[in-house]
């Protein structure tokens, strides 16, 4: 039984990361260089403009990755010190963000910078690198505060109250007691929005102006629009490359170093209150105001404020197949199918990656996040003319979206995972074999339910990205019953009329509300196995 | 009933524990005692099957473990810092092994009731191990080690992070508890009070190896080596020059060194002299003295400022005075 | 472990297997139409009546599942790298700005509907009858009638004028279907297209990456300070139609002397098993039953002279008789080119 467990750890996640991504990608990238990949690829790298918009792509996402990291500290460093209960509170609505579609988001940017004058002169940032940068803090804000803040909450502070009381600092004691401790945690946040920013389409599209291109958009670019197959996947192969070194890289320094924390024993800090409300007041800011703009324009009906655009929502207008509000019970159960998969699918790999040899580990941990940062394009393509064949013509089958939006929340789960278990202290799992476990089983006592920190936090993301639909699926064809709710809130915003638009609003702050109160449901979920922690 | 022989472990070609054999007895307590990084933890490890042995066997009841992982070695450990299971409470925590048994949950209720109350912490099933004191935390892992009923108990450096006076107390009722139940344990510590108070048989670690083994008044009186002397904590480790001289006279040995017992003197008066041997004579001044409750330890520097040792003396010396000493001869032994 | 493992296992199997017997018609039986499904793909915005197909359904016996593929240029990619197996059994909705490429894949069955009597000839653009028009819509220059402080603009001319400087908002053809018909619209209209766009851009013309950046963000109607947009003749009524609070006449006006006429097809897909199927509803597409129902689902416009419109198209738009247009071989055959050279142009 155990043999077999074991195999089955490893073979799940294989097959699905192979079935669904390897071998679809690696199917649409050989039949799109077909006879043409060196020359395609040395004319890729001949062009100045396609080089421009690599190291553009690159260098956007390693900005956007440490001033979110930069930002975002703080708030992780205040959920640390919060209660369970209210940590959880603040996990669950700092990932709002992820399920707002750009579109909606980048409207709400634009609608600020033009109130508060920030559309031209000296201080523009409509249209420029800056706006790129925000909106890039704005959806990635989450990742960092919800993985290191939890990661954080399990360090054992009693070294940070040894190295006040030899003298140091809280700066001090931050800087070289605590934030070399966070580093697996942080590593593992900004390998994720690093890869988001990477891949980010719409914001660069709609916030960066008519200018700016990634290799993201260009692949859209030379797929869809110039139905240049061959440079869209010379393109993508450059944009995988990319991301296998980003994420060796990022592993490598996950591994460096790790450090056991032994078991945590810290008094909940009341945080300062001057920490306290600063904290509350920038996160406001950074995440809020965007969101308010948006709830604002939901409630604003004619020359007054109404809640008629929430109540037509119950009703099908002609732009839908069905009441919007079905449309989100439609990403709902997509949503919870997609949690399901990505939580056992990274359960599992992680599992893998933590106790299994080193060179599997090292290719399960790469192999599991490249979908992250890989192009929707590629990804939508590839499933399209690999998974076209009985058995498994899966390409317009329903089952398809929840599966792919899956494949984009492994990485979150393995991601948000694997530090945890890395952290945990080895004496638990030799004193639980000792006292008689076999190792598949010191897996499920120990490690499964101790890393279900982890994992809850993963699958918190799994569930919003699903809800956001990002990537993956955008490339994907869908039947028109099924419609979800990102998907009827372009239909809304694609019809002129005021309360098209309202209703598209509307829909957007049902999604927020209805992704923070799902992520605190399943937060909640590890509430009972977590005892001491 | 467990036979450690010829053990080598290595890590990274470097010998943590070499060719290391002992044996523990029914119902004995053995103690490793060593510095830290003396292999002894890595010895213990290898015992409970956590680390690869590279040579040597491990048998128990006769049996070869060579190829029993350690879940099924049915040996209990009790880790450095507890290793408690932070998502159990207190009575998962005991219960663990029993449900690797699949023992049915009335029979495992009954028996960590029955724990508890051995280690004196009646009532504690439901509570969250991170709310447990230190003493606390140390008698649940006690009794989550011996709850599956192990024939033999290993105990890594178990009091090492409590502090003198619940460590005092330990000291004095684990063992205790253990001869109760009748189990065999081995016992690692890097403190020799502790190791003098428990064991029945002490084995002296040093550098991977076996410095000496025996029962712990034999091993204290005869340490063999000058590691070991001084790791029991003996002071008074004295030069012996050539044809036995010490500075006391000479004794019947040749060159080398010898470890004076601390209880090997005793403070005579001048005219007694002449009734004892002259050569175990030693006249020197009193540096320090410290009242050890029934003794007195005294610490005491020859008039040429040459040679300083500790003594247990019945009678306290005033600091200062000049004091002339007997030395049982039989309490001088010769080390390497 | 291994059980709860070895149980959801068997659940993603199961699915898997369920999802594909659904994905996946019956290839096997004969075609005949009564109890067939077949499958329509189609774009985002591909809406009907409840009651349309339901009606194509009661007259023939087929079923129509709709398959539904993000934008024009994104259905027929996806269609063009699975020719040959295709996804479904017709296409609805490749326009004249992409038809040559799914033309040139090979992507169609011929089939002449006998509703081309009533369709205007000026509509079919493939001799060979491999797709059939069922509806088109203008691209037009729209502006927010209470924002302009002077007379709207009548032609593409008048945008280069310094009366509508910073006015005017566009969507980048690189990224957007009316974008690059509106590029569309001005070569077809000037000789010296470049030099137009040069003007626009000395204007103050702004680019979007799409419609929705563009009405909803830049335009008046959202809250912008841009009082024209690249829109469609029938944004007007719609306009109307979802106002709040609701008005008689639309609150836009469209500058109908220049719009770009972009016609959507329909077609039977290549490798279909089901052509009599897809076939009935190729020709159920060009009855007034569907044509009625395409205004104010889509806001397009139909091309059957059957049809009737609706009364707020009747009121709000005017329908160009000279819309501007080119022919798909050479929209192909130049995209990339004119793209590139728009770029150059107006992004620097």
């Amino acid at each position: 039984m155990s043999k077999a467990a074991r195999a089955l750890t490893v073979v799940v996640p294989a097959a699905f990361i192979v079935v669904f991504f390897a071998y679809p990608v690696a199917n649409v990238l050989s039949t799109g260089l077909a006879g043409a990949g060196w020359r395609a690829m040395a004319d890729l790298f001949r062009s100045s403009r396609e080089r421009g918009i690599i190291w553009f792509t690159i260098w956007q996402a390693a900005a956007s990755t440490i001033i979110t990291v930069i930002v975002a500290l703080p708030a992780a460093a205040l959920v640390a010190g919060l209660s369970e209960r209210h940590r959880r509170l603040v996990r669950a609505l700092v990932t709002i963000p992820f399920v707002l579609p750009t579109v909606v988001v980048g409207g709400a940017f634009e609608g600020l910078f033009q109130r508060f004058g920030l559309d031209s002169g000296t201080f523009r940032l409509e249209a420029t690198v800056w706006a790129i940068l925000l909106a890039h803090v704005f959806f990635n804000y989450a990742v960092v505060v919800r993985t290191v803040g939890s990661f954080w909450a399990g360090l054992d502070n009693r070294l940070e109250e040894q190295a006040r009381l030899l003298g140091a600092n809280r700066w001090r004691t931050f800087a070289e007691i605590t934030l070399p401790r966070l580093r697996p945690a942080i590593s593992a946040a900004a390998a994720i929005v690093f890869l988001f920013s990477f891949t980010s389409f719409g914001v660069i599209l709609i916030l960066g102006g008519p200018r700016r291109a990634t290799i993201e958009t260009d692949i859209y670019r030379f797929a869809v629009t110039r139905g240049d197959l061959t440079t869209a996947a010379s393109l993508a192969v450059v944009q995988l490359l990319a991301v296998i070194c980003l994420v060796v890289l990022a592993t490598a320094l996950e591994r460096r170093n790790p450090l056991a924390t032994r078991q945590a024993r810290r008094a909940t800090r009341r945080p300062g209150r001057t920490w306290l409300w600063g904290n509350i007041a920038f996160t406001t800011l950074i995440l809020g105001t965007p969101i308010g703009v948006l709830v604002e324009r939901s409630l604003s009906v004619g020359n007054g404020y109404s809640l008629s655009n929430y109540s037509a929502l119950t009703h099908r207008v002609r732009q839908l197949p069905a009441p919007a509000l079905a449309a989100v019970g439609h990403s709902l159960v997509f949503a919870v199918i997609a949690t399901t998969l990505a939580a056992l699918i990274g359960g599992l790999a992680s599992l893998v990656v933590v106790h299994g040899r080193r060179a599997l580990s090292r290719i399960f941990d790469l192999g599991l996040t490249l979908p992250l940062g890989t192009s929707a394009v590629t990804i939508g393509f590839g499933i399209l003319i690999t998974l076209d064949e009985p058995p498994l013509d899966l390409r317009t089958a329903w089952i398809m979206i929840p599966i792919a939006h899956a494949l984009v929340g492994v990485p979150f789960v393995v991601r948000t995972m694997v530090p945890v278990l890395r952290g945990i202290d080895n004496s638990l799992r030799e004193a639980a074999a000792v006292l008689g476990a076999t190792p598949a089983r010191v897996r499920r006592e120990i490690d499964l339910p101790i890393g279900a920190r982890g994992l809850v936090v993963g699958a918190g993301f799994a569930f919003a990205v699903s809800m956001g639909e990002f990537g993956a699926t955008s490339f994907l064809p869908r039947r028109a019953d099924t419609i979800t709710a990102p998907v009827a809130l372009f239909r809304l915003l694609s019809t002129p009329g005021a309360t098209m638009r309202g209703q598209a609003m509307a829909l957007a702050v049902v999604l927020m509300g209805v992704v923070a109160l799902a992520v605190a449901i399943i937060e909640s979920a590890r509430g009972s196995t977590e005892g001491g922690l | 009933m467990l036979r450690v022989e010829s053990v080598t472990v290595r890590f990274d070609g470097r010998a943590a524990v070499d060719d290391v054999s002992f044996d523990v007895d029914d119902r004995e307590i053995v103690v490793l005692l060593g510095p830290s990084g003396c292999g002894k933890s890595t010895l213990l490890r290898a015992v409970a099957g956590l680390q690869p042995v590279e040579s040597g066997t491990i048998v128990s009841d006769g049996t070869d473990l060579a190829n029993t992982p350690p879940h099924e070695r049915g040996i209990g450990m009790m880790f450095q810092d507890h290793a408690l299971f932070p998502h159990r409470n207190v009575g998962q925590n005991i219960e663990f092994g029993l449900r690797m048994q699949r023992i049915g949950s009335a029979d495992r209720a009954r028996r960590v009731e029955e724990m508890l109350d051995l280690v004196g912490l009646p009532n504690f099933e439901s509570r969250s191990v991170g709310n447990l004191s230190g003493g606390e935390a140390q008698r649940v892992a006690l009794a989550r080690a011996l709850a599956p009923r192990p024939r033999v108990v290993l105990l890594d450096e178990p009091f090492g992070s409590l502090d003198r006076e619940l460590r005092d107390r330990l000291v004095d009722e684990i063992p205790d508890l253990l001869r109760r139940i009748g189990i065999s344990a081995v016992h690692v510590t890097h403190d020799h009070d502790e190791a003098f108070a428990i064991a029945d048989k002490l084995v002296v670690m040093g550098d991977g190896h076996v410095l000496r083994s025996g029962r712990p008044l034999e091993v204290w009186a005869d340490p063999g080596t000058e590691t070991a002397a001084r790791f029991l904590g003996h002071r008074n480790i004295i030069d012996v020059g050539p044809r036995g001289l010490v500075p006391w006279g000479n004794i019947d040995m040749d060159a080398g060194r010898v470890v004076v017992l601390p209880d090997a003197a005793t403070i005579v008066e001048t005219r007694q002299v002449s009734a004892i041997a002259v050569a175990s004579i030693l006249e020197a001044d009193v540096v320090t003295t410290r009242f050890r409750g029934g003794h007195h330890e005294a610490e005491v520097v020859t008039p040429d400022g040459s040679t300083r040792m500790v003594f247990l003396l019945a009678r306290p010396p005033a600091v200062g005075e000049r004091v002339t000493l007997a030395l049982d001869e039989s309490r001088i032994s010769a080390i390497d | 472990m291994s059980r709860t493992v070895s149980k959801t296992l068997a659940v993603i199997i199961a699915l898997a297997v369920i999802a594909a017997s659904c994905g996946n018609d019956d290839k096997t039986a004969a075609d005949t139409m009564a109890g067939v499904t077949i499958t329509l793909v189609t774009h985002d915005s591909f809406v009907l009546s409840d009651s349309t197909l339901q009606a194509f359904t009661a007259q023939t016996g087929v079923k129509v599942d709709v398959l539904t593929s993000g934008d024009a240029g994104t259905m027929v990619s996806q269609s063009v790298i699975s020719a040959g197996n295709p996804l479904g059994d017709v296409m609805f909705g490749i326009d004249n700005t992409f038809l040559q490429r799914g033309l040139d894949a090979d992507l169609f069955e011929p089939y002449v509907s006998s509703g081309l009597a009533d369709v205007p000839d000026e509509f079919e653009l493939d001799p060979m009858h491999r797709v059939t028009p069922i509806d088109f819509g203008d691209v037009c220059v729209n502006y927010w009638i209470d924002a302009l402080d002077t007379a709207p603009p009548v032609d593409l001319a008048d945008l280069t004028d310094p009366r509508f400087a910073d006015s005017l908002v566009v969507e980048n053809p690189e990224t957007s279907s009316p974008g690059f018909a509106f590029l569309l619209a001005t070569i077809t209209r000037f000789d010296d297209w470049e030099g137009y766009w040069a003007d626009l851009t000395a204007n103050g013309v702004k680019v979007a990456a799409g419609w929705e950046d563009a009405y909803y963000g830049d335009f008046t109607a959202g809250g912008g300070d841009r009082p024209l947009v690249v829109s469609y003749a029938s944004s007007p009524p719609a306009e109307v139609i979802y106002a709040d609070p609701p008005v008689d006449t639309a609150p836009t006006g469209v500058m109908s002397d220049s719009c770009f006429r972009q016609i959507e097809f329909a077609g039977v897909l290549k490798g279909t098993s089901h052509p009599a199927a897809a076939q009935a509803l190729i020709d159920f597409m060009l009855t007034p039953v569907f044509q009625n129902d395409v205004p104010l689902n889509m806001f397009v416009f139909p091309v059957s002279s059957r049809a009737t419109l609706p009364q707020v198209f009747v009121d709000n738009v005017s329908v160009t008789d000279s819309p501007l247009t080119l022919d798909p071989a050479t929209i192909e055959s130049h995209r990339d080119e004119w793209t590139a050279r728009w770029s150059e142009i107006v992004l620097g």
